[in-house]
C-alpha cells in the first residue's frame, strides 16, 4: 500500500473529503439551516431542499410513514409530511438521514463500527436538543445539526487514514488514562476537533457551528460569546461517551463536566434523566433499524 | 423505614423533575406547535391564494382566448373589407389620375396650338410698321405669349409623365454638342443677369452615345434655366464628367453649378416637389410654373438616373445627377477598328498618298488645322472657301473625300452638295459634312441634303482617321 510520505496535514484531509461524496453533506446542511435562521423561511423551503435531493426525499417519505409514527394515513410528499409532523421532525428527520448516509457503510475496525460512531452522534445531537427545550425551554434548533456533525472528523482520519486511526483506537484501548484526542495529537499532529472545524469552515456553515465543534471538548475555549451551544454539546457529549452510545469513553474530565453544568445552572442529576431517556430511544431506533 | 422514606424523597424529587422537563417539553412544543400551525396556516392560504388565482388565470385565459379569437376574426374581416375598398379606391385614383393627365396633355396641346398661330401672327406684326407704342404693345404681346407658351410646354411634359406617355428615346447623341447647344441657348438669358456660362467636359466621354437628345437637353435647360433665375451676376457652371473609362457604357455625372441666392436646408427635399420653389412666394418672385424642376427629376428617373442637389443658403447650389449611356454601336466598331488601326495604319500610309482630298471651309483657321491632320495622314488636301468654290473644283478634279462645312457664304454645304450631286459623278462622290452646331436634327437635315458622312467640329485626329480607314476598306 501506497503511504504518504510526508505527514497528512488537516489541509490534505478537507482536500481529499471535498472530493469524496462526504462533501454534500455540508450544502444541505448549510441549507437546511439558513431555513431555520431564516424568520421569513416558510415549511416550502424545507420542501424544496429535501424534494432537490430525491433519494433524501424518499427516504424521508419513507421514514415517516414507518411504524415510529404510527401514522393512520399515509404521507404522500414532504408538504405533507411537514403538515402532519411537524415542521422540526421533519428537519430533524432529514439531517439525520443526510448526515446519516455519511457514517452508513460497513468500515468495521478491530475495536469499533463507523454505525458505532453515528449512534453516538445521533445520541448526542437529540440528548443536546433534549437537554436546550427540557430544562432551558429553548428550541433547540441551531444544536441539532452541530451535534450531529461534532465527530466528523473523525468519519474523515478513519476513511482517509484508517491505520493510523486504528493505531489511535489501539493505543487508547492499552492506556486508558490518556485522552482519545491527545492520542489523535501524537499520531497525526492534531485532533479530530480540529479536522471537524477546518471542514466546516469549508464548507461555509456559520461560524457558531465551526466553533462549537472546534471546542466541543474545551467549551471554555469558545470564542463565540454568551453561547451556551458549546457546553451543551460538550455536557451531552461526555455523557455519551461516559455511560451512553459511544465508541470510546472519555477519562478525567468529570471537573469540566461540573464546571459546565455549573456555567448554565444545570443540575447534574436532571440531565442525567435526560439523557438516560434520550438513549433509550436511540437504542429503540437501533433496534427497528431505523438508525439510518 | 428512614431507607424507604429516602427512596421515596428520590422518588419525589425524580418525579417533579419530570414534571418539569414535561411541562418545558409542553411549552416548547406548544411553541413548535404554533410555529407548525403558522406554517400550515400560510401553507393553505397559498394554496388556496394560489387556486383562486390559477382559477382566476384559467377563467382568464379562456375569457381572453375566445376575445382574442373573436377580436382577430373581426380585425381580420374588418382589415379584408378595408382592403377591397382601398383596392377599389386606388383604382379609382389610378384611373382618374390617368384620366386627368390625358386630359391635361390634351388640353395642353389644344392650347399651344393655337398660341403658336397667334406668336406666329405676333412675330409678323411686329415685323410691319408700327409706331413706338404700338411695337412696345406687341413685343410684350410676344413676350407674354412666350412665357404662357413656357407654362403650358412645362404642364404637357408633366402630364405626359404622369399619364406614362413620355417615352424616351434611344439615338446616338453627341452629349458635347448637346450641351454646346443648351449653353448657346442660354447665353441670352445669362447675360440679362449679368451671369457667365461655363462648360467643364471630360474628354473621355465618347463622342456618339446613345440617348434622348431632346430630354437631355431638357433637362439641362431647365437646370440652367434655374440656376441662372436664382443668381445674378455670378457663374454658372455645367460639369459632365465620365465616371469610369474601362467599360463601353460612359457613366455620366452632370453637375449644375451656380453661385446665386442658394436653397435653405429644410426645403433641399421640397424642391424636386411639383408646383414648389423654394417658398410660395418664389414662384411670383422669380416666375415659372414651378413644375421645372419636377419634370427634370421625372425625366432624370425616366432614363435611370437620380438628381440630388447639395446647397446652403446664400452659398449657391449644385444639382448633379448620374446617368448610363451606351456606346453607339458604330463607336464600337470604330473601338473594334481601332486596334486595327496600328497595322492598317501602313496600309493607309501607302494608299493615303492616292487619297485626294476636297476640304470645303470658310474659316481659316478650321482650314489649317484640317489641312495638317490630313496632310499627316499622307492625302492630298485641296481647299475651297465655301459652296460654289466646291462646286467648280468638283468640275475641275475628282477627289476621294469631300470634307464639306455646312454654314459657308456665297453658297453654304448643303446648297453645294446638293448641286454636285446633280453633276456628272456626283452620285458616287463622298462627302462628309463639317458642322459646328450639331444640334439635334442636323444630322437629319445633313443626310437628307445628300451628304455621306457627318462630323463634328471641332475635327478630332481619330474621326479623320476613321473616316479615311473606312473608304479604304
Ligand atoms: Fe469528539
Ligand atoms: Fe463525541
Amino acid at each position: 500500500m501506497a503511504r504518504v510520505k510526508r505527514p497528512v496535514t488537516i489541509r490534505d484531509l478537507v482536500v481529499k473529503t471535498n472530493n469524496s461524496n462526504i462533501s454534500s453533506l455540508g450544502g444541505i446542511v448549510a441549507k437546511i439551516n439558513e431555513i431555520i435562521r431564516n424568520p421569513n423561511a416558510q415549511a416550502s423551503d424545507l420542501m424544496t431542499v429535501i424534494e432537490t435531493d430525491p433519494p433524501l426525499c424518499a427516504k424521508v417519505l419513507r421514514r415517516a410513514n414507518s411504524a415510529v409514527y404510527a401514522l393512520r394515513q399515509e404521507v404522500k410528499s414532504i408538504r405533507h409530511a411537514i403538515v402532519i409532523l411537524g415542521f422540526n421532525t421533519v428537519r430533524e428527520l432529514a439531517l439525520n438521514l443526510k448526515v446519516g448516509e455519511v457514517f452508513d457503510n460497513g468500515v468495521v475496525h478491530k475495536k469499533y463500527e463507523r454505525r458505532e460512531l453515528w449512534k453516538h452522534s445521533l445520541a448526542v445531537a437529540m440528548t443536546a436538543k433534549n437537554i436546550l427545550q427540557m430544562e432551558l425551554k429553548a428550541q433547540g434548533d441551531d444544536i441539532y445539526p452541530v451535534a450531529l456533525l461534532h465527530d466528523i472528523g473523525s468519519i474523515v482520519l478513519d476513511e482517509f487514514e484508517p491505520d493510523k486511526f486504528t493505531e489511535v483506537l489501539d493505543i487508547y484501548e492499552q492506556d486508558n488514562t490518556l485522552m482519545e484526542w491527545d492520542i489523535e495529537k501524537k499520531i497525526f499532529g492534531f485532533d479530530h476537533s480540529a479536522v471537524g472545524q477546518a471542514l466546516l469552515k469549508e464548507w461555509k456553515l456559520p461560524f457558531d457551528f465551526v466553533d462549537a465543534v472546534a471546542y466541543h471538548h474545551k467549551p471554555f475555549l469558545s470564542k463565540v460569546p454568551n453561547s451556551k451551544t458549546p457546553y451543551i454539546l460538550f455536557i451531552a457529549d461526555y455523557l455519551c461517551h461516559n455511560t451512553g452510545p459511544q465508541f470510546f469513553s472519555y477519562n478525567d474530565v468529570h471537573h469540566k463536566f461540573e464546571q459546565a453544568l455549573e456555567k448554565l445552572g444545570l443540575e447534574e442529576k436532571a440531565i442525567r434523566l435526560i439523557a438516560e431517556d434520550t438513549w433509550q430511544a436511540v437504542y429503540k431506533l437501533e433496534e427497528e433499524g431505523l438508525l439510518f | 423505614m428512614k431507607n424507604e422514606v429516602d427512596i421515596l424523597k428520590e422518588e419525589n424529587e425524580i418525579l417533579k423533575i419530570k414534571l418539569r422537563h414535561v411541562q418545558n417539553l409542553a411549552s416548547v412544543v406548544e411553541l413548535e406547535h404554533k410555529k407548525d400551525l403558522e406554517n400550515h396556516l400560510s401553507v393553505l392560504l397559498e394554496l388556496e391564494d394560489a387556486n383562486s388565482e390559477l382559477e382566476k388565470i384559467k377563467k382568464n385565459l379562456e375569457y381572453t382566448v375566445q376575445e382574442k379569437v373573436e377580436e382577430v376574426s373581426e380585425m381580420a374581416q374588418i382589415l379584408i373589407k378595408t382592403n377591397l375598398e382601398l383596392e377599389g379606391l386606388l383604382k379609382d385614383a389610378k384611373q382618374a389620375s390617368v384620366a386627368k393627365s390625358e386630359f391635361l396633355a390634351n388640353m395642353s396641346h389644344e392650347i399651344r396650338t393655337p398660341l403658336n398661330g397667334l406668336l406666329g401672327m405676333a412675330d409678323l406684326l411686329a415685323e410691319t410698321n408700327l409706331d413706338i407704342e404700338q411695337k412696345d404693345f406687341v413685343e410684350t404681346m410676344i413676350l407674354s405669349g412666350k412665357s404662357l407658351l413656357e407654362i403650358i410646354n412645362d404642364i404637357l411634359d408633366f402630364s405626359k409623365i404622369e399619364a406614362g406617355q413620355l417615352k424616351i428615346e434611344k439615338v446616338e447623341i453627341d452629349i458635347k454638342v448637346i450641351a454646346n447647344g443648351v449653353l448657346r441657348l442660354m447665353q441670352s438669358k445669362a447675360d440679362e443677369r449679368q451671369n457667365t456660362l461655363k462648360l467643364e467636359f471630360d474628354d473621355n466621354i465618347d463622342n456618339l452615345l446613345i440617348g434622348d437628345p431632346v430630354r437631355i437637353q431638357q433637362i439641362l435647360i431647365n437646370l440652367i434655366g434655374n440656376a441662372i433665375k436664382f443668381t445674378e451676376n455670378g457663374y454658372i457652371n455645367l460639369s459632365i464628367e465620365r465616371l469610369e473609362t474601362n467599360n463601353d457604357t460612359n457613366s455620366l455625372l452632370f453637375k449644375v453649378s451656380d453661385t446665386g441666392i442658394g436653397i435653405a436646408a429644410e426645403n433641399v427635399k421640397k424642391i424636386f416637389e411639383q408646383f414648389s420653389q423654394e417658398e410660395g412666394s418664389t414662384t411670383r418672385k422669380f416666375g415659372g410654373t414651378g413644375l421645372g424642376l419636377s419634370i427634370t427629376k421625372q425625366l432624370i428617373e425616366l432614363m435611370d438616373g437620380k438628381i440630388n442637389v447639395v446647397s446652403e443658403k446664400g452659398h449657391g447650389a449644385e444639382f448633379f445627377f448620374v446617368l448610363n449611356f451606351e456606346k453607339s454601336t458604330m463607336i464600337k466598331e470604330v473601338a473594334q477598328v481601332a486596334k486595327e488601326v496600328a497595322q492598317v495604319a501602313k496600309e493607309v500610309a501607302q494608299v493615303a498618298e492616292s487619297i485626294t482630298v476636297l476640304l470645303v471651309e470658310d474659316n481659316k483657321i478650321n482650314q489649317k488645322l484640317a489641312k495638317k491632320i490630313l496632310e499627316k495622314q499622307n492625302c492630298i488636301v485641296e481647299i475651297a472657301n465655301n459652296g460654289r468654290e466646291a462646286v467648280e473644283a468638283f468640275q475641275k478634279n475628282k477627289y476621294n473625300i469631300i470634307f464639306m462645312d455646312c454654314q459657308m457664304p456665297v453658297m453654304d454645304g448643303f446648297e453645294a452638295t446638293a448641286t454636285i450631286r446633280k453633276l456628272d459623278g456626283g452620285n458616287e462622290q463622298l462627302i462628309v459634312a463639317l458642322t459646328a452646331n450639331a444640334m439635334d436634327g442636323d444630322k437629319e437635315i445633313c443626310l437628307a441634303a445628300g451628304m455621306d458622312k457627318f462630323l463634328a467640329k471641332p475635327i478630332k485626329k481619330q474621326a479623320i482617321i476613321d473616316i479615311l480607314t473606312s473608304i479604304n476598306k
